[in-house]
């Protein structure tokens, strides 16, 4: 062997052969590299308007999700950051492949300073939790406008990124679920927004015989289908119907609301109302289908749905949202309810270079600039309250989203088990035969049912507790 | 120097690796400096590069296979062939190797007949009379078959995609051009025929290439042995089956392998065209799962179990296909 | 095929129908290849809108602006650059490399010969996915993580095995009465290698180069895992990954397209410039 080769990795080399040979973890060489960085680098002197110690001449490392709204908003915030403290500046690096350009990097003890850790790619937090700074701190300081920033929030922003207690990821952007339709074509029409399954149904033969479908899907979104359904499931059963579904219950998926849900799905799908073909598209050429085309009526999705389709929306569309379907006038939650949750979830990891570099940066875009400026180009509303004027900045669906909150009150909620347990893969093969037509809503309830055991019974997978 | 038929001789020469090595006798020489130099450099650098790129790392991984590593934190525990044991009570894992090996069935099978038809239609389509030829303007086709080969995997896998749409794709298009009922066939997503989409896409790509090298295959024939089988009175398709395939099985088994173990990855391009494994899975391989379970779900450790089956079943694959064909070159052997 | 030699005229007429249908069989091929070639650099023309509301027509408005986007937003070019430099250097490295590790394999007998030989077997059926964490401390211990060089030398080793694999066989069949010869004439092994065994062998290396640059020019998981710290060092095939979800993202499928051509273009000039040679080196060229 050639001397100055084999010497590059003999330590290593050795040690493996001693550790395979006994049976000891080898791993010690990872182990000893992962455990190198802790506490985020140098830092400079704890200050008012430096409340996390950034040391000046930093470079904060910030990795950013690449999706519905871009990553400039970061930048924005990064050149505040340059201009508070001399020499540093903010590195963003667009990514919509989270998971496989950062998890070397998180055993490898260097993660960047900052991650919006979203996206089909998105690393499970279940599984990197530990590793992340806890961003309490971030908003127990104060904004660059000199308030408390937890009293600029609304109230339970904190909630979907707090595990077991640890507040870990900061999502930042705050979304409204609901069905999203056409004013302007609502009108000519004559048609009326349903809040129940059974006046959408109506609605979808008013739509067929329009030669037009009242849903349409696309592959990677099938499970936005899910998401529709849960949330009107919840809207019936309440919290208890939620946690059941959270704490990964057996039968969880054949509570009675739910099962009522799918059924009504799968009538529309049955009738005809659902564009066949989703589960061969791509989901945005599908969105377009929507937005564009005008094929379908309605497309359930998050508030980020406006912003996505911006170029490719249909002129004088007035895109418009309503709260997530009903299934009867007397459930648990009204009518009015929704589904609202913060997304965007922006993490420190402890053993970045300088996580203080990242704090600072999260505190800055919390600030009441960066948060209008977001609210602004992107046309959705932040976790900074008041930062969307009355005309929503001439968007009607921003000014439906505050109505939506408005008229919700306290009524809002959400779900976490997908998220946490990386379920959406899955489900996803489900929800494209489903809404394909090609199974049944038993078929899918045991489909759901058997992702759902197969986690809650894997013990190597470390469960959250919801409350 | 000429380059007539080199790679047919190449692989060709695959065939007579068993035959008694002429290299052996030269082990009694003395060890000089020249030839120890020699070793060294010849022997230890590539060596080396081998064992620290590929070998370590594969050590590491199959070690990683015996615990709960999550891939993100620097600690686990030894727990044995847990996951080997998990991996076939998971649904996802067994279809996944089920897929992947019907593609390594059909792909490798599919590619190599259609690029020898092509092959043999270009080579000795022609006149019957005078010189064995091929049809005119096989120039033409090789260059237009053998344009995918140069396009990269991805690219490859993203012009599918768009094509394959079943709104603006310009397949359903064209078929609803023909007046045929196809406004919305979601070709990637009907689970009867989405693997076969998938795997006509791979076979697009590499027919022109295997097509290309049988051709040279063929050409390195002797004309003689074309000229004698003419007149011993053999027909066009007798004289591919009879003459032209065993003299190139050589190649074929090249390309067996070399398509055999592309079949079992197929990463980039289901990540092209079926990212989420394709409806009900039937696209789903592997290396997907690899890729989800060790980056996206914390569990680098079932992953690694998984990617160590694999190698246990590409090496088997493999092995297989040496077999086979050392059967086919006796059978062959025993006809010429 | 029945066609009897006996038979002259009918000899002569069943030469027109086999070289009839050779021809259908072949053109439709080539069109299969080429249309879906032509629509892409169709579509690239096109606004999004128009891409997804008549997919067959032409543009109303040829719309370069979409090549525009496409450089500029992907980073294309240097991309290439770095593409052409870390194969084309992986692939002298791991043919030079190759052909000197398969010749002492084949021609020399020695303890553990054997042994290394079934090592690089072995090492062609790894999936690449299950190194990917290891490779990267590994480069990362020298240094050489997210740089070219880092990504070259992975390259060579994992082209290795197969390059060896095949030339192994070759170095097998070449005849040891010419090595004999040099040897006699007083040639070191080094130069009975460089200027006998090695220019014999270049027919094997041919092939071999040539399904090496496939492996290699479609390489997709190593750049990905192991070369992302600098966005100049990214290769085509990442760039294009990173461009097709981001132009997802953001709707702007006419932009995809008109990646896609700028990736496609200059690489199908290059092969039908330089078409001769390569079929040269494939193909014997004698008959036509």
């Amino acid at each position: 062997m050639a001397p100055e080769n084999s010497s590059l990795d003999r330590r290593n080399f050795l040690r493996a052969a001693g550790t395979l040979a006994v049976g000891i973890p080898l791993g010690v060489t990872l182990a000893s590299c992962a455990s190198g960085g802790t506490g985020g680098g140098a830092t400079g002197t704890k200050t008012k308007n430096n409340p996390f110690g950034v040391a000046d001449s930093t470079t904060v490392d910030a990795v950013i999700f690449n999706g519905g709204y871009g990553v400039d908003y970061v930048s924005f915030a990064g050149s505040i950051f340059a201009k508070q403290h001399s020499g540093s500046k903010v590195k963003v690096s667009p990514s919509t492949q989270i998971a496989s350009e950062l998890q070397p990097r998180f055993v490898g003890g260097n993660p960047p300073d900052l991650i919006d850790n979203s996206g089909a790619q998105a690393i499970g937090f279940n599984s990197i939790r530990k590793q992340l700074e806890d961003l309490t701190e971030v908003i127990n300081a104060d904004n660059l406008e000199g308030t408390k920033i937890a009293d600029t929030l609304y109230a339970g922003v904190t909630e979907p990124g707090t595990y077991d207690g640890k507040f870990v990821a900061l999502n930042y952007v705050l979304t409204v679920y609901g069905v999203w339709y056409s004013a302007s074509l609502f009108e000519k029409n004559g048609w009326t927004p349903p809040t129940t399954w059974d006046e959408a149904l109506e609605l979808g033969a008013q739509a067929k015989s329009a030669g037009k479908y009242l849903f349409v899907w696309g592959k990677e979104a099938a499970t936005y289908y899910q998401t529709l359904a849960v949330d009107s499931a919840i809207k019936e059963g309440g919290q208890e119907l939620r946690l059941a579904l959270d704490n990964l219950k057996s039968g969880c998926w054949s509570q009675e609301p739910l099962q009522k849900v799918f059924t009504a799905m799968k009538k529309a799908i049955d009738s005809g109302y659902v564009k066949p073909g989703g589960a061969g598209t791509q989901f945005t050429a599908a969105q377009a289908q929507w937005s564009l085309d005008q094929q379908a009526l309605l497309y359930p999705s998050g508030s980020w749905i406006e912003n996505e389709m911006k170029k490719q929306t249909a002129d004088g569309f007035q895109m418009t949202g309503i709260p997530e379907l009903s299934l009867s006038d007397n459930g648990k939650y009204p009518k009015t309810a929704i589904r609202s949750a913060a997304g965007e979830p922006f993490c420190v990891p402890s053993s970045a270079k300088s996580s203080a570099g990242g704090k600072e940066l999260l505190r800055i875009m919390l600030s009441k600039e960066a948060a209008t400026n977001f609210a602004k180009t992107k046309l959705a509303p932040t976790i900074v309250k008041d930062t969307v004027p009355a005309d929503g900045f001439g968007s009607t669906a921003l000014v439906s989203q505050a109505k939506m909150l408005s008229d919700a009150g306290k009524d809002t909620f959400t779900f976490n088990f997908v998220d946490t347990y990386g379920m959406n893969q899955d489900q996803l093969v489900l929800w494209n035969t489903f809404l394909s037509g090609g199974s049944s809503v038993a078929q899918l309830t045991d489909g759901l049912q058997q992702i759902t055991d197969k986690i809650a019974n894997d013990d190597s997978i470390k469960k959250v507790t919801y409350k | 120097m000429s380059v007539a038929g080199p790679v047919g001789s190449a692989p060709a020469a695959l065939g007579r690796a068993g035959a008694p090595s002429r290299g052996r006798g030269r082990g009694v020489r003395r060890w000089t400096v020249d030839r120890i130099s020699l070793f060294v450099v010849f022997l230890g650098l590539p060596l080396a590069l081998f064992l620290v790129f590929v070998i370590w790392p594969f050590l590491q991984a199959a070690f990683y296979s015996l615990t709960d590593w999550t891939g993100l934190e620097a600690n686990y525990n030894l727990i044995g062939v847990g996951n080997f044991v998990k991996e076939f009570q998971d649904q996802n894992f067994t279809i996944a190797l089920r897929n992947n090996l019907i593609f390594a069935l059909v792909i490798p099978i599919v590619t190599i007949v259609i690029a020898l038809a092509f092959a043999s239609l270009i080579t000795i389509g022609g006149p019957s009379r005078g010189p064995m030829r091929g049809i005119a303007g096989s120039s033409f086709y090789r260059v237009v078959s053998f344009f995918p080969y140069v396009i990269p995997a991805i690219v490859i896998g993203l012009i599918w995609a768009q094509i394959f749409d079943p709104s603006s794709g310009l397949l359903n298009q064209a078929l609803i051009g023909l007046g045929l009922p196809y406004q919305a066939f979601a070709w990637l997503g009907e689970p009867a025929v989405t693997r076969w989409c998938l795997m006509f896409v791979v076979v697009w790509g590499f027919v022109g290439f295997y097509m290309v090298l049988f051709i040279a295959g063929i050409k390195g024939v002797p004309a003689e042995t074309y000229e004698a089988a003419r007149i011993d009175g053999c027909g066009r398709f007798r004289m591919a089956t009879r003459v032209t395939l065993p003299l190139i099985v050589e190649n074929v088994q090249t390309a067996y392998i070399y398509l055999g173990i592309t079949a079992l990855d197929l990463f980039v391009y289901t990540q092209a065209l079926t990212p989420n494994g394709g409806p009900e899975n039937t696209t789903l391989v592997i290396p997907q799962l690899i890729l989800r379970y060790a980056f996206l779900q914390g569990q680098a450790g079932y992953a690694s179990a998984m990617g160590v089956t694999m190698a246990v079943v590409t090496l088997g694959y493999a092995g297989l296909v040496f077999l086979l064909f050392r059967l086919i070159r006796r059978a062959l052997g025993s006809e010429r | 095929m029945s066609a009897v030699a006996d038979g002259r005229r009918r000899v002569a007429k069943g030469d027109a129908a086999p070289a009839v249908m050779s021809h259908v069989v072949m053109a439709i091929w080539s069109l299969i290849v080429v249309v879906p070639f032509l629509w892409t650099v169709l579509s690239s023309f096109k606004t999004t809108r128009e891409i997804f509301a008549s997919p067959l027509s032409l543009p109303a408005e040829w719309q370069f602006s979409n090549y525009v986007t496409a450089w500029d937003d992907s980073g294309i070019g240097a991309a290439f650059l770095n593409t052409v430099l870390v194969v084309g250097s992986a692939l002298v490295i791991v043919m030079i490399l190759g052909a000197m590790c398969a010749y002492i394999l084949a021609r020399f007998q020695f303890i553990g010969r054997r042994f290394i030989y079934y090592l690089m077997l072995a090492g062609l059926t790894f999936p690449i996915f299950l190194a990917i964490v290891p490779l990267f401390f590994v480069l990362r211990n020298i240094g050489l993580l997210g740089q070219l060089p880092g990504l070259t030398i992975t390259y060579v080793a994992f082209a290795l095995p197969f390059t060896v694999f095949f030339l192994y066989s070759f170095f097998q069949t070449l005849p040891e009465e010419i090595a004999e010869a040099a040897r006699v004439d007083g040639a070191s092994e080094w130069r009975t290698f460089f200027q006998v065994m090695l220019p014999m062998a270049r027919p094997g290396m041919a092939s071999v180069a040539i399904f090496n640059f496939l492996g290699l020019w479609n390489q997709f998981v190593l750049p990905v895992a192991l070369n992302n710290a600098d966005p100049n060092n990214r290769l085509l095939s990442q760039v294009m990954a990173r461009f097709a979800s981001q132009a997802g993202y953001a709707v702007d499928f006419g932009a995809l397209f008109a990646a896609v051509v700028i990736t496609v273009v200059p690489v199908l000039v290059v092969y039908v410039v330089f078409q001769r040679q390569l079929q040269g080196s494939v193909s014997a060229g004698t008959l036509k």
